[in-house]
């Protein structure tokens, strides 16, 4: 029996498999294109862009935790015009769409990434960071205030007729109220979460690891977090959910499916294996056929369904 | 050339100095690839605790049998379950990755190692044999039992040793050696703790700002490190140029013109504090 593994996100956003590459951990595909590493993936979620180039944090920038890591990268990336006018048409022929991840510290920032990107090519889609935790600055205020998140999320809906994704931070009282929010403004999907925020300390000098102090915190340690986000949003809201945090196995990705994701990024995993998508994608596609599923979209939610 | 997932198996396994372990690994791809300053990204065993791969500098390949060697000492998770396997254990790397020290085609080499940093040294010195280099070796260690076993190095080296606290070689630092020992040198290879190299680069920046015409000189850098092919952004230094590299795609040996000497010196303590690596004479690309 042969599964069915594609999904829709949006009418416009069809991916032959279920599995996104999540944003910060796959750069721009260049380099795990080199190496392989977009087998298996439906999409891929690129590192977060802004209006102009960012040099991001002094490091150190990562740390390792029990079963996860803290990263503290501060959003390096080359800015837009070179997103738009360099990278995108090295997209053209790729097999796998390439889904943009767009950051802003103001609504006119977003607005301006977004409107550049429009007049680019092969670009399936925006993802929305409003929940970036190492942005001292306006950026984290987006995703932590519902009237924000709504604001921005309508200006970017208003700018742009593509897919439109906002991705939830965790790191916020009522998850549920932000995502009701962005979903009355014309969000086409949630992607939830982005990374928790967490800190670890250096016993032998007593300070922070990271040079920021803080850092976001992603791997295994946060996948049943997660998991209850992924859990309540997609039973509050009518749009699609991409689950995010810390999947590392096909078992990992078919309990968010069950949980009621419709899809679902990796993220940390492609730093311990370049070839993070196709070994989920081998493992979920096992499990499909086990639980003899002829779809991914036949086992979605299934697991949590009213009763 | 572009990087090979390959699992290796652990041929030979060696304490070669007390707490300095030698682990060979039979990956027939990855030796063949690997050159002189390039590092492997190893996944210490199949659990989420360790999470991340450890890089570590190929210290030797014999190409001939598909084994390469790394040296390190156990100072985390990661470092443990390597230096505890046994002959047959697999292990997944990723490599070989990084710039690889330049071996140039005549002269001579001056190759500096501080501590663990004199990991890459061994195979440095088998290219640069073949290449018919002369080579001069200073190795400076904390005490003499961590200074490198010289059958590690081709046979004939001009070798010269100094350990902080006197118990062989020479008393003190390698930059206090390493001055004398540049005159004639074509090409200088250095890899050792941060805070060696940040001295070693305000030697070259001294000597250099008195008008004396420097050798080519590369650094080999160590940095916490996430993905290793150059996408988490988590293993930057700073540039001359400005902003940031990464250490494993553009480093990690660099041209000692092309980093932000002070910028990093200001970072550097932290740096080699937080990492934990200050307690022990720390080296090249040496993952916890």
């Amino acid at each position: 029996m042969t599964v069915d593994t594609s999904v829709e996100i949006t009418p416009a956003l069809r991916l032959a498999t279920p599995l996104l590459a999540a944003s910060g951990t796959f750069g721009f595909g260049f380099e795990m294109a080199e190496v392989g590493g977009i087998a298996g993936y439906g999409a891929i979620v690129s590192k977060g862009t802004s209006l102009l180039p960012r040099e991001g944090n002094e490091p150190p920038r990562i740390a390792e935790v029990p079963s996860g890591m803290l990263n503290a990268i501060g959003l390096q990336n080359p800015g837009v015009e070179v997103v738009a006018g360099d990278y995108a048409p090295r997209w053209a022929g790729w097999d796998v769409p390439v889904i943009v991840n767009v950051v802003g510290e103001s609504v006119e920032d977003y607005v301006a990434v977004v409107r550049r990107l429009d007049g680019a090519p092969n670009i399936a889609g925006i993802e929305l960071n409003i929940s970036c935790p190492n942005v001292g600055a306006r950026g984290l205020m987006f995703g932590v205030d519902a009237h924000l998140a709504h604001q921005v999320t309508a200006a970017v809906r208003a700018t742009t007729s593509r897919p439109l994704i906002v991705k939830l931070t965790p790191n916020v009282t009522d998850i549920v109220s932000i995502a009701r929010a962005i979903v009355d403004a014309g969000a086409d999907a949630l992607s939830a979460v982005n990374t928790y925020v967490g800190m670890t300390l250096d016993l032998h000098t007593g300070r922070p690891v990271l040079a920021n102090t803080t850092g976001g915190l992603s791997g295994p340690a946060i996948r049943p977090l997660a998991m209850h986000a992924v859990y309540t949003v997609s039973r509050a809201v009518p749009v699609p959910v991409i689950a995010s945090g810390g999947v590392m196995s096909g078992d990992d990705a078919l309990e968010f499916l069950l949980a009621g994701a419709c899809a679902v990024q990796v993220g940390t995993l492609n730093f311990l294996r370049p070839d993070a998508g196709a070994h989920v994608l081998e493992g979920l596609t096992r499990l499909l056929e086990q639980r003899a599923a002829p779809s991914v979209g036949a086992v979605m939610g299934v697991g949590v369904a009213a009763g | 050339m572009s990087a090979i997932l390959e699992r290796g198996m652990v041929t030979q396994r060696e304490e070669v100095t007390p707490g300095t372990w030698l682990l060979r690994l039979r990956s027939p791809r990855i030796a063949a690839a690997g050159l002189p300053g390039q590092f492997v990204h190893i996944r210490c065993g199949e659990a989420t605790d360790p999470l991340l791969r450890r890089p570590f500098s190929f210290c030797d390949i014999d190409r001939k049998v598909g084994t390469y060697d790394i040296l390190f000492n156990v100072v985390g998770q990661g470092t443990a379950i390597l230096a505890a396997a046994e002959a047959g254990q697999v292990f997944e790397a990723l490599g070989p990755l990084g710039h690889p020290f330049t071996v140039p085609s005549r002269g001579t080499l001056l190759m500096i190692g501080g501590g663990l940093g004199v990991a890459p040294f061994p195979l440095v010195a088998r290219a640069a044999r073949e290449n018919g280099l002369k080579m001069r070796w200073l190795n400076g260690a904390y005490t003499a039992h961590q200074l490198l076993p010289l059958e590690l190095l081709p046979d004939g080296i001009d070798a010269h040793l100094c350990t902080d606290d006197g118990s062989a070689g020479e008393p003190g630092f390698v930059t206090e050696l390493s001055e004398r020992l540049m005159e004639g040198v074509s090409m200088v290879h250095a890899c050792g703790p941060t805070p060696m190299l940040i001295a070693l680069a305000r030697q070259w920046q001294r000597l250099a700002d008195a008008g004396r015409k420097l050798p080519r000189c590369e650094v080999s850098l160590e940095a916490p490190m996430g993905c290793a092919l150059g996408t988490c952004l988590g293993c930057v230094v700073p540039t001359a140029a400005g902003g940031y590299d990464r250490v494993c795609v553009e480093g990690a040996v660099f041209d000692w013109r092309a980093l932000d000497w002070p910028r990093y010196a200001a970072l550097g303590e932290l740096v080699t504090h937080r990492s934990g690596l200050a307690r022990i004479p720390a080296g090249a690309l040496v993952g916890r």
